[in-house]
C-alpha cells in the first residue's frame, strides 16, 4: 500500500514536468538565445534531398555556433526561388551572385560571406566535337541550367551574343550537372557552366568534355542577410561562417556546397556586375 | 526371400525418404525456383514501372543529372541489375554515359533477363528504359536456402527415421526376437526359460500374453506329460493289446501286450497295413469293405461294440479274441482304436461249462422223467386201489388224490419236455390238465366247455405246482358240482400278468354257484381248504370268491423265486 502511494506521488510530480517539457520550443528556449527563428533559403542547385543532405548539417553547425535557430528552406525550382527572394521571403539566403544585384533595389540583401574562389563561367562541348570557337555555336542548341544563372547562363550568353555574335538556341536543363551530361550525351552541342561545378563532375564526365570558352571571373555565391535581420544577428552569422573555415568537420561540410573557404564580402563586390550589360539576358520571373 | 521385420519397417521408410528427396530436388525445388523467379520478375517489373513513373518528370524537366544519380543508385542498390539503358524517343542513349553494347547481346546467358519499358506521358513517347537483370545471384541465394531447407528436412527425416528405427528396434524387433527365441524354446519343450519383461504398450501386452500362454502351456504340457506317462503306463502294462489304426488302415500304435499276443514287435508293424498282419485271409474282404466305410464316416458295424472274432498270430496260428473297437477323429481323419483280448482260455472254459451244463440238463430231465413216472405209478396204484374199494366216498377220495398226483406229474412231464427244464408254458399245461380232468370225471365235453387263456406265460416249478393244484381243485369242483342235472356251462381259466411281477389267476364257471352258507375258508371240503392254503401260504398271495354269476375265484400272486439249495 505504502509503495503504491509513493509511486502515485512520483507520477503526479513527473507528469506535469514532462508535459511542460514536451511543449514545442520549451526545450529550445533553454538552448537558444531567443524565440526568433530565422529562415535561411538555399538556391535549388541540387535535387531537394541532396540539397537538404548538404545544408542541414551546416545549419545545425551554424545554430550551435550562433545560438540562433534557423529554418532551412528551398524551392523546387529556381524560378520559384527567384520569386521568393524578390518577395524577401528569407531572412538569410544563399543564392546566385547576380540575384543580389537584381533584387538589391527591392529587398537590399546584404552579402555576408562567399567562397574565396571566384566563379568563372565556361562553355563546354563534347571532347570529340568539331566546334573550336564559341562563334561556331551560332544557331546551335546550347544547354544552360536556368535562364538567370549568372556564371553558367547570363555571362556565357552575354559573351556569345556580344563578343562572338552567336545566337544560340537555349536548352534549360535545371542544373550544371545536367548541362554537362546533355553535352556529353550529345543532346546539346554545347553547354554553359562554371569551372567550379565542372571540377565537381566525375572524371568520366569531365573527360568527355572540352572547354572552348571561359568568361571573366566574379564573386562566388554569397550568404546574404535581409536588412530586417538585426545587425548583431548578422554579425553572429558572419563570424560563425568564417569560424567554420577553421574547423575540419565544418570545412568538410562546406566542401559539399561547394565552398573552399568563406571570406567576408560586401555588396560592392557584386555591384560591378550591373555594368556588364547582362541585364538584357535576365529573364524576370513572371507571376507571383 | 523372406524379409525381416526390420527390413519390412525400414524399407518403406527409406523408399519414402528417397521419393521425398527426389520430389524435393527434382519437383518441388525447381518448381519453387521457377515461381520465385516469376515473382521476382514481376516485382522487378513493378519496380521498373515505379522507376518509369519517376522518370517522367525528370525527362520532362531534362534533369539528366538526377536521372544519372538515380540510376547509379539503382545499380548500386540492386546488385543483380547488370545494366540500365535509357534512350530518348529518337533512340539516343541518355544513360549511361558511355555507349555500351546493347544489353540484348548478353541476354543469352542463363537467368539473365532484359526488361524493356516504354516511357509514355500523355501519348508522348519520352523514351525507352532497358534493364538487364541477372537473376542468378537471387536464384543462387534461394537455391542455397532451398538446399539448406532440404538438408535440414532430410536431417530431420533421417533423425526421425533413425529414432523410429531405434524405438522399433528396442520396442518391437528385440522383443519379437526374444519372443521368437522363447517360442523356439517352447517348441523344443523348454518351459523353464525366464519370463520376458512386459512393457505397457501393445508389444508389452503381447509379451505379457505370451508369458501367460507359456505358463498355461507349461501347465498343459505337464498335465499332458503326466497323462501321456499314465497312458503309456496303462498301455504298456495292459494285458490287452491296444492297437491304433489310421484312416488308411496303417498301424499307428502297438503296445507291448500286442507284441505278446500277436508276436510282432512295434517296429515290425508300425506303419504297416493292419489287416494284412492280424486278420485271417477269409475275413479280409469284409475288413476292406468296412475300412473304406469307416475312413469316410467313422462308423462301422463293430464300432462301439465288443465282439468275439478270430485273429492271426505272427506264426500264422489263429486264435479267438475279444475286440472292443472305438473311433476317434484327429485332424479330420478317422482313427480306430482296438482293444484286443486273447480269449483262448475263456473260450475253452466256456466250452467246458457248456458241456457240464448239457450234462446237468440231461440229468435233470431224467429226474423229472423219473419223478413223473413215479407219480404215474402212484396214480396208477391209487386208481387200482379205487377199483378195489366199494365205498364211493373212498373212491372219490382216491380219485381226487389220483388227480392231484396227475396234476403234479403233468408238471414234471412238461418240465422235462421244456427247453430250460425250469419253466413250463402254463397255457399248454392247463389245457392238458383240464382234458385229463374232464376225462377223469367223465364229463361231457359238449355240455361243459373249458376255455383257457394264459397268454403263453411261463412259470417256474415252484409257482406252477401250486397253480396247477389250485386249477385241479377248482375245475374238479366245477365239473363235480356246478352243472348238475345235465346243466350246460363253461369253465374259464385265465392267467394274466397284471404288472411287472404279479399275476392273476381266475378260475370261474357259470354254474349254480357255491351255496351262500359255505365259507370257502372254513369248509370241510378238502379241495377248497387246499386251494386257500396253496394260494395264501404256498403262493403268498390273495384269494377272492365272487358269487355273482356262478363261481369265480381270483387269486393274485407273485412268482416264487427258486432258492438255491445248499
Amino acid at each position: 500500500m505504502k509503495r503504491n502511494l509513493i509511486l502515485f506521488v512520483v507520477f503526479i510530480l513527473i507528469f506535469p514536468a514532462a508535459a511542460i517539457l514536451s511543449i514545442p520550443g520549451v526545450k529550445q528556449r533553454s538552448a537558444y538565445a531567443g524565440d526568433k527563428v530565422y529562415t535561411i533559403g538555399v538556391v535549388p542547385q541540387f535535387e531537394q534531398r541532396k540539397l537538404y543532405a548538404i545544408w542541414e548539417p551546416i545549419i545545425k553547425d551554424l545554430e550551435k555556433r550562433t545560438g540562433i535557430r534557423f529554418d532551412l528552406r528551398s524551392t523546387l525550382t529556381i524560378e520559384a526561388f527567384e520569386k521568393a527572394i524578390e518577395r524577401g521571403d528569407f531572412d538569410f539566403v544563399y543564392f546566385n551572385p547576380y540575384h543580389i544585384v537584381q533584387v538589391h533595389d527591392k529587398q537590399g540583401y546584404i552579402p555576408l560571406v562567399a567562397d574565396k574562389v571566384p566563379l568563372r563561367g565556361i562553355i563546354v562541348v563534347r571532347k570529340e566535337s568539331a566546334i573550336q570557337s564559341p562563334a561556331e555555336l551560332n544557331g546551335k542548341v546550347v544547354a544552360f541550367p536556368s535562364p538567370n544563372a549568372i556564371g553558367a547562363t547570363l555571362l556565357p550568353k552575354s559573351d556569345l551574343g556580344q563578343l562572338f555574335h552567336a545566337a544560340v538556341e537555349p536548352l534549360y536543363v535545371k542544373t550544371h550537372s545536367s548541362v554537362y551530361l546533355h553535352v556529353a550525351k550529345g543532346l546539346a552541342e554545347a553547354g554553359g557552366g562554371v569551372e567550379k561545378t565542372l571540377q565537381e563532375q566525375s572524371e568520366e564526365v569531365r573527360s568527355a568534355l572540352r572547354i572552348i570558352y571561359t568568361t571573366r571571373s566574379f564573386p562566388s555565391h554569397p550568404v546574404a542577410a535581409h536588412p530586417r535581420v538585426p545587425g548583431d544577428i548578422q554579425e553572429k552569422v558572419l563570424k560563425a561562417f568564417l569560424a567554420m573555415n577553421d574547423s575540419p568537420e565544418s570545412a568538410a561540410m562546406l566542401k559539399n556546397v561547394p565552398v573552399t573557404r568563406f571570406i567576408a564580402v560586401k555588396y560592392e563586390d557584386y555591384a560591378v556586375m550591373s555594368s556588364w550589360g547582362i541585364e538584357k539576358y535576365w529573364q524576370p520571373v513572371s507571376g507571383d | 526371400m523372406p524379409l525381416s521385420l526390420r527390413t519390412k519397417v525400414f524399407l518403406p521408410l527409406l523408399i519414402l525418404m528417397a521419393l521425398l528427396i527426389g520430389y524435393l530436388y527434382w519437383g518441388w525445388m525447381p518448381q519453387s525456383l521457377s515461381n520465385i523467379e516469376r515473382q521476382y520478375k514481376g516485382a522487378t517489373e513493378r519496380h521498373l514501372d515505379s522507376v518509369v513513373e519517376g522518370l517522367i518528370p525528370l525527362l520532362l524537366g531534362r534533369e539528366l543529372d538526377t536521372i544519372y544519380e538515380n540510376f547509379d543508385a539503382l545499380l548500386k542498390k540492386n546488385s543483380d541489375w547488370i545494366s540500365i539503358r535509357l534512350a530518348d524517343s529518337a533512340g539516343r542513349t541518355l544513360y549511361p554515359l558511355e555507349n555500351t553494347p546493347s544489353p540484348e547481346s548478353a541476354a543469352n546467358a542463363q537467368n539473365v533477363h532484359i526488361l524493356i519499358k516504354q516511357i509514355i506521358y500523355l501519348n508522348m513517347n519520352l523514351g525507352t528504359l532497358t534493364v538487364e537483370i541477372d537473376h542468378t545471384p537471387h536464384l543462387t541465394a534461394w537455391k542455397k536456402e532451398f538446399h539448406h531447407a532440404v538438408a535440414v528436412m532430410l536431417a530431420v527425416i533421417a533423425v526421425t527415421v533413425l529414432s523410429i528405427g531405434i524405438v522399433l528396434e528396442r520396442k518391437v524387433v528385440q522383443p519379437v526376437k526374444a519372443l521368437k527365441q522363447q517360442a523356439h524354446a517352447l517348441a523344443q519343450g523348454k518351459f523353464g526359460t525366464l519370463n520376458l519383461e512386459a512393457g505397457e504398450d501393445e508389444i508389452g501386452r503381447l509379451v505379457d500374453s505370451f508369458n501367460t500362454m507359456k505358463e498355461k502351456l507349461a501347465m498343459s504340457y505337464n498335465l499332458l506329460t503326466q497323462s501321456e506317462e499314465k497312458n503309456r503306463a496303462i498301455t504298456t502294462t495292459a494285458n490287452d493289446a491296444i492297437i491304433m489304426m489310421d484312416e488308411n488302415g496303417h498301424v499307428s500304435f502297438w503296445n507291448p501286450a500286442a507284441e505278446n499276443i500277436f508276436g510282432y514287435t512295434a517296429e515290425e508293424v508300425l506303419g504297416k497295413y493292419l489287416h494284412s498282419i492280424i486278420v485271417p485271409d477269409r475275413y479280409k474282404a469284409d475288413y476292406e469293405k468296412g475300412l473304406r466305410y469307416f475312413s469316410e464316416t467313422g462308423k462301422g458295424p463293430v464300432v462301439g461294440k465288443t465282439i468275439d472274432m478270430a485273429a492271426r498270430r505272427k506264426d500264422g496260428a489263429e486264435f479267438p479274441v475279444e475286440l472292443s473297437l472305438s473311433a476317434l477323429q484327429m485332424k479330420d481323419k478317422w482313427h480306430a482304436v482296438g482293444v484286443v483280448r486273447d480269449i483262448t482260455q475263456r473260450k475253452l472254459a466256456e466250452a467246458r461249462i457248456l458241456a457240464s451244463l448239457e450234462e446237468k440238463e440231461l440229468l435233470l430231465q431224467e429226474i423229472h422223467h423219473r419223478v413223473k413216472n413215479n407219480m404215474q405209478v402212484i396214480s396208477s396204484m391209487l386208481r387200482l386201489q379205487a377199483g378195489a374199494v366199494k365205498d364211493k366216498n373212498y373212491i372219490t377220495i382216491l380219485n381226487d388224490s389220483q388227480n392231484r398226483i396227475k396234476a403234479m406229474s403233468l408238471i414234471h412231464e412238461k418240465l422235462y419236455q421244456s427247453k430250460d427244464l425250469a419253466h413250463i408254458n402254463f397255457n399248454d399245461y392247463s389245457v392238458d390238465l383240464t382234458e385229463e380232468l374232464i376225462r377223469s370225471y367223465g364229463a361231457d365235453s359238449g355240455r361243459v366247455t373249458i376255455k383257457i387263456d394264459s397268454e403263453n406265460i411261463m412259470l417256474g416249478i415252484d409257482t406252477a405246482i401250486p397253480c396247477g393244484l389250485i386249477i385241479n381243485e377248482l375245475v374238479s369242483n366245477s365239473l363235480k358240482y356246478a352243472f348238475p342235472k345235465g346243466r350246460r356251462g363253461e369253465v374259464l381259466i385265465f392267467l394274466t400278468k397284471i404288472n411287472e411281477d404279479e399275476f392273476e389267476l381266475i378260475v370261474s364257471d357259470n354254474g349254480i354257484g357255491i351255496p351262500d352258507d359255505i365259507d370257502f375258508r372254513n369248509t370241510e371240503s378238502l379241495g377248497l381248504r387246499l386251494v386257500t392254503i396253496l394260494a395264501e401260504n404256498q403262493l403268498r398271495g390273495t384269494i377272492e370268491l365272487n358269487r355273482t354269476a356262478g363261481t369265480e375265484f381270483r387269486i393274485r400272486f407273485k412268482e416264487i423265486k427258486s432258492e438255491k439249495k445248499a
